[in-house]
């Protein structure tokens, strides 16, 4: 038994100077064939054998494969016998070789039972390999145009993709020019140049007017429109100028004979080439499917060809990017569809495939066993080669000369001629670019009985043997959703009649160049967008999807500067318009939303299977659209102003952003500096008139004080004088009596000064007072005035500077709908509300 | 001896998506509704898983044609932002949530892995954070949603 640990055993490692092959297992790891493989080999090198080895190890690691069979031997993977019975054998083996080498049918296929179980156990093959093999992928064979096998309809591929028009415009474009040559080389049309013929121009572009609005077609349709043409003009030319009605009408005739052929039915009926389907089961079971094309002409071959590319390529893109091998698409014999010179349709898909399909883990494997006919230039993707004995010193020399230009920086040839011209029967030269050297190996038995090229008759058969039958349902497991898990899905939760009933299409209108283009994000859930409504959603309801719908959203940002009034303030002024007029004519301010919308929070992309409903006019004129952002930038520069709140005799101002209460603290802190310094003014004027009456008062003081002090010393000589006179009267000495009566009138006197200071003095404090008096009202009318000046605030309109007004946000933006089903009827709720 | 150079991108398939991906990572670094409800620690934590995704995203990228290269990180770039959004939602809100909410919550972050990732998470862990939501703490029910979010690409 191998151990593998998940690698491919093809063989073991041959040894050029022994010639001879080792025991070392020759292990590939199954991720190398992502970026691609090509077998090359002559007729009796191998090449089937190691073909079928590569896919009996794709199976035993559950690696889906789709594969070409031109000429019959790939179905020999529907050959494994656990058991390996003669019986097992019986059907298979050469009933006419029997005959000549003189045996019976059952004595050939018990000697080949033998053989094979002898061949298995020499490469340490047990049965156990070969029943999990049996219990790994599902089998089938399909025939296109025949019903020998499973029927394949080809109409899917007449069908929209599933992938948008917008993004994958150049894509889907190659793929019509594709899907058209073919179906023109199948009408008997040779070499069709897809810029001169105008069958391929006309027909392409029905395709692409159908496809663009996510419109499918099929064959009835595609003639009906090449009658009548959806449009009125190619080019410049009016569509019968440059495709008259008559020819057109011949052209018409030539499809609906294909139409009418009993023998096109076959390529009608049946599964559809869903690529989805060919690779898993309905239960996601891998499937290898075999597409037995050795029947049809080569016309025929080449349809199917480039119609089976062109839908691996459309499946492909819809799945998620991986280093890992997802799928193989395995092609048989590539002579014809992928050559050096020439361009038949088939060589653009495959080249695509080639160049892409790396990212998305399809790993392409191609077979020839003629070197001479492929484009190595094509192939120059090819990470893997496996070279096998060649016919001709000229085929070996073709490859050298193509896999030396195919390789950046060259190779070795002679090198690469000399292990070449040592390769024997089932020994492969393999240079692989993942490894450093290439190495020769010789192929391992193959499990599969190598009965070589089946007929179609013993299709049936072999589909019987695998328990092959028409797919009804599939489901991958990659992308597998049910109708619950995934309700954001449409297609995942609808049938395909409420499909049919859903506004919209899948498939993106074309913004027109230069107009931007904006996603809002889904960010409410379908109950919480009824809520937002003021409703609720009834139970049972279910979601079938989003639903774009283009809304114009313009949003301009304004500042306003001011150096007068201190102000730095900025505002954005955002319109969400749902239907605008078609000529142009806005009133933005019935459409402004209160929140700001911004840039970052958007989208960078549509939801992925949503639908869109369909761009009108304004949104597909470029010009308008020129001209309503300039009509949105002059409005938003005409209607925006701002009120400034103003205290002018205060000169304090203050934008918007400041409340009214906090305006009102300022401009009461302002006017109580203006009271106080005012009151500081008036304070000191009556300080000074204050300090004269103190003085005056102080004077008075000191003279009443003297006054008091003379009266007090008249008094004294009074009293004496008056005394002396009497002592006169009874003495020697007399003093007359007019001397004390002048003293008296002194004493008078000095009294009455007393007596005036005193009036002086109280005169003096009853002014004091007063103007005491005077500075507290003086002071108290000051700050009633400040505050009645604080009080008084007004609002001046400020309006922006044209420079300062700047369009941020302008374009057709997608407005997501949540599409639900409620009691039978489809609505649709707004699933994005701005966040603050 | 002989020596084959692998396959690899050109230069200038280097540069573009090297634009690109910073176009993305800033898409989603400066989108601050999509980690706004979490701590500190648990967006940069979100925030390390996205750059990841977008780093891995370029990379596959990097192998497409210029045409298709774009629409590719776009479509990635919108899966990791709708899972960040959801997973920024449900940890804030899950237990106060509407069941109905909460359902097409979890569907839609489903759906946008699958899409990220080719993966979908296991519906049993999903059906988990639904039944027990009552019971959660923002914290747990962070660390949930960061285990179905990378635990797929493990098996």
């Amino acid at each position: 038994m191998i151990e593998t640990n998940g690698k491919f055993y093809l063989g073991r490692i041959f040894d050029p100077q022994r010639g001879e092959t080792t025991l070392e297992p020759l292990l590939y790891d199954p991720d190398n064939l992502t970026t691609h493989a090509v077998v090359v080999g002559m007729t009796g090198s191998g090449k089937t054998g190691l073909c079928i080895d590569l896919l009996e190890e794709a199976a035993l690691n559950n690696i889906p494969a789709l594969m070409i069979d031109p000429k019959g031997d790939i179905t020999n993977a529907l050959l494994h016998f656990p058991d390996l019975l003669p019986s097992d054998f019986e059907p298979w083996v050469n009933a006419d070789e029997a005959r000549r080498e003189g045996k019976s049918v059952a004595e050939v296929a018990a000697a080949t039972a033998e053989l094979w179980r002898n061949g298995l156990a020499q490469w340490h093959i047990t049965p156990d390999r070969i029943r999990a093999l049996q219990e790994g992928p599902r089998f089938a064979i399909y025939t296109p145009g025949s019903d020998a096998g499973l029927p394949v309809s080809i109409l899917a591929s007449l069908a929209a993709p599933d992938i948008p028009w917008e993004g994958n415009r150049e894509l889907l474009r190659e793929k019509i020019s594709g899907t058209v040559t073919a179906l023109l080389g199948l009408l008997g049309f040779k070499d069709v140049d897809p810029v001169r013929s105008r069958e391929h121009i006309l027909l392409s572009n029905i395709f692409e007017h159908a496809w663009s609005q996510g419109k499918d077609l099929d064959l009835s349709e595609l003639i009906m429109q090449t009658q009548s043409p959806p449009f009125a003009k190619l080019g410049v030319f009016d569509v019968n100028q440059f495709f008259p009605e008559k020819d057109r009408f011949e052209l018409a005739m030539m499809l609906n004979n294909i139409l009418a052929s009993p023998a096109f039915q076959t390529w009608i009926e049946g599964e559809p080439l869903d690529i989805g389907r060919m690779l898993y089961d309905e239960n996601g079971r891998p499937r290898h499917t075999i597409f037995y094309i050795a029947h049809l002409s080569d016309e025929e071959r080449m349809f199917f060809v480039t119609l089976f590319y062109s839908a691996v390529e459309s499946w492909m893109r819809t799945q998620s990017g991986t280093t890992s091998l997802r799928a193989l698409v395995y092609f048989d014999e590539i002579f014809g569809y992928l050559p050096p010179v020439g361009n038949p349709p088939s060589k653009e898909p495959m080249l695509r495939l080639l160049k892409q399909a790396r990212a998305f883990g399809v790993g392409m494997v191609l077979a020839t066993q003629n070197p001479v006919d492929i484009d190595y230039k094509a192939l120059s993707n090819a990470g893997t080669w496996f070279i096998g004995k060649l016919g001709t010193e000229q085929d070996k020399e073709r490859l050298l000369d193509g896999l030396a230009s195919a390789v950046p920086g060259g190779l070795d040839k002679r090198a690469y001629a000399d292990l070449i011209s040592a390769l024997g029967k089932r020994v492969f030269l393999l240079r692989n670019v993942h490894e450093k050297h290439p190495l020769l190996f010789q192929t391992r038995w193959a499990m599969n009985y190598l009965a070589g090229p089946v007929t179609r008759i013993q299709i049936p058969a072999l589909n019987a043997l695998a328990g092959a039958h028409m797919v009804t349902q599939s489901t991958q497991p990659e992308t597998a959703v049910s109708a619950t898990d995934t309700p954001a899905s449409p297609k995942s939760a609808t049938s395909q009649s409420e499909e049919a009933t859903l506004p919209g299409t899948s498939s993106r209108p074309a913004i027109p160049g230069n107009t931007e283009e904006y996603f809002l994000p889904s960010n409410l859930t379908p109950n919480e967008a009824a809520t937002q409504n003021g409703r609720s959603l009834p139970p049972h309801t279910t979601p079938l999807g989003i639903l774009y719908r283009p809304v114009l959203l313009a949003q301009t940002h304004i500042r306003f500067l001011n150096r007068k009034y201190n102000l730095d303030h900025e505002l954005d002024r955002t319109t969400l318009v749902p239907e605008p007029n078609p000529r142009g004519t806005i009133h933005w301010e019935d459409h402004l939303i209160k929140s700001p919308i911004n840039p970052r929070h958007l989208d960078r992309g549509p939801l992925p299977d949503a639908r869109f409903t369909s761009l009108e006019a304004p949104f597909t004129d470029s010009r308008t659209m020129r001209s309503l952002k300039t009509d949105f930038a002059d409005w938003a520069y005409r209607t925006t102003e701002i009120l400034v709140k103003a205290n002018e005799s205060l000169k304090v101002y203050a934008g918007p952003e400041i409340s009214d209460e906090k305006f009102a603290a300022m401009c009461q802190e302002a006017a109580a500096e203006k009271a106080k310094a005012e009151a500081e003014k008036v304070t000191a004027q009556f300080q000074r008139k204050m300090d004269t009456l103190t003085k005056k008062l102080k004077r008075e003081e000191r003279e009443l004080k003297e006054d008091e002090e003379e009266l007090a010393q008249r008094k004294r000589e009074e009293l004496g004088t008056h005394a002396e006179t009497l002592l006169s009267l009874f003495g020697k000495r007399r003093r007359s009596i007019s001397s004390s009566l002048s003293k008296r009138r002194l004493t008078a006197k000095a009294k009455a000064d007393v007596e005036e200071s005193l009036e002086v003095i109280a005169e003096l404090q009853e002014e004091l007072a007063q103007l005491e008096e005077e500075l507290k009202t003086a002071i108290a009318e000051i700050e009633n005035k400040w505050a009645e000046i604080a009080a008084d605030v007004t609002e001046i309109p400020v309006t922006p500077y044209k420079k300062d007004v700047d369009v941020t946000l302008f374009g057709v933006a997608w407005f997501p709908y949540h599409l639900v089903e409620t009691d039978g009827r489809i609505e649709e709720l707004p699933a994005f509300a701005p966040t603050e | 001896m002989i020596e084959d150079s692998n396959l690899q991108p050109n230069e200038e398939a280097r540069r573009r998506m090297r634009r690109l991906h910073k176009n993305a990572a800033e898409s989603i670094l400066e989108n601050n509704t999509l980690r706004d409800a979490l701590t500190d620690d648990d967006a940069q934590e979100l925030l390390d898983w996205a750059m990841a995704q977008l780093k891995q995203a370029a990379e596959v990228a990097m192998l497409l044609p210029e045409e298709t290269a774009e629409s590719f990180m776009t479509e990635r770039v919108t899966a990791v932002s709708r899972i960040m959004r959801q997973v920024n939602n449900l940890t804030a809100k899950l237990p106060h949530m509407a069941t109905e909410d909460l359902q097409f919550r979890l569907d839609d972050l489903s759906a946008a892995l699958q899409t990220l990732t080719g993966f979908a998470p296991h519906p049993t862990d999903l059906q988990q954070l639904l039944v027990n939501r009552h019971a959660l703490d923002n914290q747990t029910i962070f660390r949930k949603l960061m285990q179905i979010i990378t635990e797929r690409h493990m098996e």
